[in-house]
């Protein structure tokens, strides 16, 4: 890796990366992030690589969006345009290689066609374009355009993206004040949740005191539902150090940490190496750029402690304790780690910063409602027809994310409610989708944004299950050392597993309420205060639900074991014994070819009778 | 001169000063139980909270923790603080509804009962025992698991290669729950599975000190003093007494 | 493992360690990818080459979910708990495994040849439920699946089974 000093160096390493994209061969990009390695894209690679290999070019690109239609594949052929492929079986994979080696695009399973990265526009004749898939048509790709587009190891292919353009333009053209009146104006807000206009977290820390004065990339994602940035770490690591780079700057600080889960090893591989290219690239380390600036980043992993994303805690977790918050004041701005000033800022946040310098401040706010400027990546997830990770205007409404882009929910179900913000949100029911997706208006339904996760849960969803289910998250996560968040969070964890078992009462569903909002008010940290919030709002919408549970014993979605009987319909039953054969309690009985029965009193209701059987004869009520 | 307003009366404040170190000033009570006053504040028992109206981020915020702006408006008695104090009354006295100072602790706050499930603990998790032992540079014990599964251990729930049987877990322990059996021979720090034997004073033979102890006194002690810190008090006093150009090693 | 072996090692973890943020957890996930585990004697030994009191190594091995005190089985098997997975069907696949592999209280089978754990949403979410069997992750996971999984360690018939969204 060539040292960039100069203007003309990164235009080098830019043509260079120019190159590689225009392709002269043809070129394969496989969706290689965790989520497509998960359905099988690493097998993919190997047969392609072993069928093409010697005569394309083949890439492990991040993730390309449509996760529900993994594994993806993205065909470039020279002078043809690109055409992306989902899901793409291996059998598909062999007939993509063989007619890519005849100089065609295979027929089956087409997304879309897409525009050449460089160069002029065309269109692959026969094929709709991409941007006309529902998947895609409402969506907006600005922090997340370079996904599925580069390889996210290639300096080369970033910066022939406009990558590092930002950091020369600061560098050359502004001071550390200009830049941060430039974030500031931009109106960027934390995009981990909270929602703290960046541009002043800036400012506060460059004024708090002098040097020495860190940065942090708070990469703990922990929302169960939520892999925004694992995308961005996964798939554009460049931009995320870019965009710190011009923090240090702006900031003054020498110093970065990215702060990443455990359980994202290849964010960590990708970020591990994209920091090492950038160090010798002169990007990193000292006088950068000949500008005298120094910026060292280290990254650190994180060890299974959804807490440690709390600003407070993670700092604790840096300086060698457990990871429990602190009061505040003072605020990490101020006083954070090592008592010196700390701007802590989430991944997608610190991926906006490079886009807002190149684009200037009237681009970025282009998009966006008025409290909430720019984009927001959000995972679309649950029970929804096409799943993925989405970028669109913050605002944008839920019914246009769940609706347009997600097809509403599969498989014939009907959308009943969306949880937003992960353990700290809600549910917002389907009679609200008209509410635009931003801080203002999620936070004043009850929920918060959080960090994007969007869950979408249909009639096959328990409400109560479903708050039940994330206080279980919330107290297995708590730290412990406030006692309303220990010992509460642990009574609305009781309450609702009496209340899914049938054991509850209506007293438990006021109780509930009330400890909810003690707990809210009385809390140490946001774990704390934000816990109750899925109780509050599936309370407030679907009490109906609470109290089919503890007036009728009866869970009306089907879900909660304990309130469910199983049973053979004897008209559907052909009596061929799979299900007693996979019956772990030898709860079915019956001679073949006859009805089987099922004894209620030694099943233990597990489903796998009904997941085996082929011809829809078991009955839940 | 700096200065907030607490239930409605102005007080001028000193720099530093937290919203609880005023109240104490001002005879205005607010209960509290982690807070210690050399130990530093942690924020974590939650009773010391008080509402903020407007000078700081609005809502119920522990006092022991919240730094005495200027202009800061709060009141230390509103219903909501008192709301917030019996919750967390209640749910002390879920967790352990034996301990007699919980128990009145609560009584206090006008909570006699709950209807929450019970455990059966002594330890409220204030944390002012591994607070104390850290401030004595030890750190023999500390904060084992978390969430409810949180509990204050020597490492590995074993003997304590560290701990030195100072008492100062002991003393700071505000239920009870840290506890020591202290014999004419030895003595046990019950909960840190640690029994140390007392040494002999070389002069009068009387045991009194544990020898980690006796090895922490000299690296606080210039050498030459180490013969004396060897001595029990009673000893200790005599000799000092006795030697008219000695330094004062206690005050 | 000889002890002056593991001391020696010990010391060059503590080394690579010393003064860096995060130097407690960076040191103790070394010693695990180690030994699979944190044995007891190790973290005495890290404690005192790091230069901290053992309580805190402790305390951390405790508080982070990372860390286990107990070796895990050949067979690591990790259950994605994140809501997308929990909607479909994690905790039936947690409950199953329990069942068929026998896992007793501390996630372990008696001969250690399986151990199962729940995590933390393994962020692929839109190929729930997820399952990862010794590092190697499996989407869109059905019961019948999990012996095949679990024998081979490999997805079968995987194709059929990825083509419809």
């Amino acid at each position: 890796m060539m040292r960039i000093r100069t203007r003309e160096d990164l235009s080098d390493l830019a043509r260079e990366g120019m190159q590689r994209l225009t392709v002269a061969l043809p070129r394969l990009s496989v969706g290689m992030s965790s989520c497509g390695l998960a359905a099988g894209a690493g097998e993919l690679f190997d047969v392609l690589q072993a069928d093409v290999g010697s005569d394309a070019r083949l890439v492990r690109t991040g993730c390309l969006g449509f996760c529900g239609a993994e594994p993806l594949v993205e065909v470039n052929l020279p002078e043809k345009g690109r055409v992306l492929y989902g899901p793409v079986s291996e059998t598909l994979a062999v007939k993509l290689a063989a007619e890519v080696q005849a100089g065609r695009f295979a027929m089956e399973n087409v997304l879309g066609s897409l525009d050449p990265l460089v160069g002029e526009t065309r269109m692959v004749d026969h094929f709709p374009p991409l941007t006309e898939h529902p998947f895609y048509s409402r969506q907006v790709k600005r922090v997340s355009r370079n996904l599925g587009q580069i390889d996210p190891l290639s300096l080369e292919e970033y910066a022939a993206r406009g990558g590092y353009a930002a950091l020369f333009q600061v560098l050359e053209q502004m001071s550390p004040e200009e830049v941060i009146e430039e974030v500031k104006q931009s109106g960027l807000r934390g995009r981990g949740g909270a929602g703290f206009p960046t541009g002043l977290k800036w400012e506060i820390t460059r004024q708090a005191a002098d040097a020495p004065r860190y940065l942090i990339m708070n990469g703990d994602e922990g929302d169960p539902g939520a892999y925004m940035d694992r995308s961005l770490m996964e798939g554009d690591p460049h931009a995320i150090i870019e965009g710190m780079i011009i923090g240090a700057y702006a900031v003054g600080a020498e110093t970065g940490i990215l702060y990443v889960r455990a359980e994202y090893p290849l964010a960590i591989e990708r970020l591990s190496g994209a920091m090492e290219q950038a160090r010798e690239a002169g990007l990193l380390g000292g006088d950068i750029l000949g500008a005298e600036l120094r910026f060292n980043l280290h990254l650190v992993r994180g060890a299974g402690a959804f807490v440690s994303g709390e600003e407070t805690a993670m700092i604790n977790a840096l300086e060698n304790r457990i990871a429990e918050p602190d009061p505040r004041p003072p605020y990490p701005a101020e006083r954070g780690l090592n008592g010196r000033p700390t701007c802590i800022n989430n991944v997608e946040t610190w991926a906006n910063v490079p886009l807002i310098i190149r684009e200037g401040t009237k681009a970025f706010r282009r998009y966006g409602s008025t409290g909430s400027k720019g984009t927001k990546l959000f995972c679309l997830v649950g029970d929804v027809a096409r799943s993925g990770l989405v970028e669109v205007p913050l605002g944008a409404s839920l019914n246009t994310i769940v609706n347009e882009i997600g097809g509403g929910a599969r498989d014939g179900l009907q959308v009943k409610a969306v949880q937003t913000g992960g353990p700290s949100g809600g549910c917002i029911p389907t009679d609200r989708f008209d509410l635009p997706a931003d801080y203002e208006h999620l936070q004043g339904a009850g929920s918060i944004m959080g960090s994007g996760g969007l869950v979408v849960l249909s009639e096959k969803t328990c409400m109560v299950d479903v708050a039940r289910y994330f206080l279980d998250f919330t107290r297995h996560e708590s730290c412990g050392k406030c006692t309303p968040c220990r010992e509460g969070t642990e009574h609305l964890g009781d309450i609702l597993d009496r209340v899914t078992s049938g054991k509850g009462s209506e007293k438990d569903l006021d109780r509930l309420v009330q400890l909810s909002e003690g707990i809210k008010r009385t809390s140490l940290c946001g774990l704390g205060q934000t816990a109750p919030n899925p109780v509050l709002t599936s309370i407030e919408h679907f009490r109906s639900e609470y109290e089919a549970h503890v007036h009728e014993g009866r869970c009306p979605a089907g879900v909660c074991t304990a309130l469910l009987t199983y049973s053979i319909d004897p008209e559907r039953c052909t009596g061929c014994g799979l299900c007693s054969k996979e019956c772990p309690s030898e709860a079915i009985t019956g001679l073949k070819k006859e009805a089987h029965v099922l004894d209620a009193g030694k099943c233990i209701k597990c489903g796998a009778c009904r997941e085996v059987c082929a011809f829809d004869a078991v009955r839940i009520q | 001169m700096p200065e907030i307003t607490m239930n409605g009366s102005t007080v001028e404040v000193v720099p530093d000063e937290s919203v609880l170190d005023v109240a104490r000033r001002q005879g205005v009570f607010i209960p509290t139980l982690c807070h210690h006053a050399g130990l530093g504040a942690y924020g974590a028992c939650r009773l010391c909270l008080v509402e903020v109206e407007s000078g700081f981020r609005p809502g119920l915020t522990a006092s022991c923790a919240l730094p005495a702006l200027d202009g800061l408006v709060v009141d230390t008695d509103s219903p909501m603080v008192r709301e917030g104090r019996k919750l967390v009354a209640e749910l002390l006295l879920a967790r352990a509804p034996n301990a007699p100072e919980i128990r009145s602790l609560a009584s206090s706050l006008g909570v006699t009962g709950t209807d929450l499930s019970t455990k059966d603990e002594t330890c409220i998790l204030c944390g002012r025992c591994v607070r104390a032992c850290k401030a004595l540079g030890l750190e023999a014990v500390s904060f084992a698991f978390r969430g409810s599964k949180r509990k204050v251990m020597s490492p590995f729930d074993r003997t304590s290669e560290t701990c030195i049987a100072c008492q100062a877990c002991v003393t700071v322990c505000p239920t009870g729950a840290v506890t020591s059996k202290i014999t004419p021979d030895a003595v046990e720090m019950v909960e840190w599975h640690t029994r140390q034997e007392l040494h002999r004073c070389p002069s009068c033979g009387k045991r009194f000190v544990t020898p980690r102890m006796q090895t922490r006194l000299h690296q606080m002690t210039p050498d030459d003093q180490h013969a004396r810190t060897s001595l029990c008090p009673s000893c200790r006093r005599r000799d000092t007494a006795g030697d008219q150009t000695s330094a004062v090693l206690f005050k | 493992m000889s002890e002056a072996f593991v001391e020696s090692e010990v010391k060059a973890i503590a080394d690579r360690w010393v003064g860096m943020p995060g130097m407690i957890t960076g040191a103790l996930q070394e010693v695990q990818g180690r030994h699979g585990y944190l044995p007891e004697g190790v973290m005495a030994d890290l404690a005192t080459a790091l230069d901290v009191p053992l309580s805190r190594l402790f305390s951390a091995a405790t508080f982070f979910a990372f860390f286990r005190l107990v070796p895990k089985g050949e067979s690591h098997i990790q259950v994605c708990m994140g809501t997308a997975c929990h909607v479909l069907g994690a905790p039936r696949i947690r409950q199953k495994l329990d069942r068929d592999l026998g896992v007793g209280e501390r996630g372990v089978t008696s001969d250690r040849a399986y151990s199962v754990e729940e995590v933390r949403c393994l962020g692929c979410c839109s190929l729930a439920p997820v399952v990862r069997i010794n590092e190697q992750t499996y989407g869109r996971v059905r019961m019948k699946d999990l012996g095949r999984l679990i024998k081979r360690g490999r997805p079968g018939g995987g194709d059929d089974a990825h083509q419809n969204p």
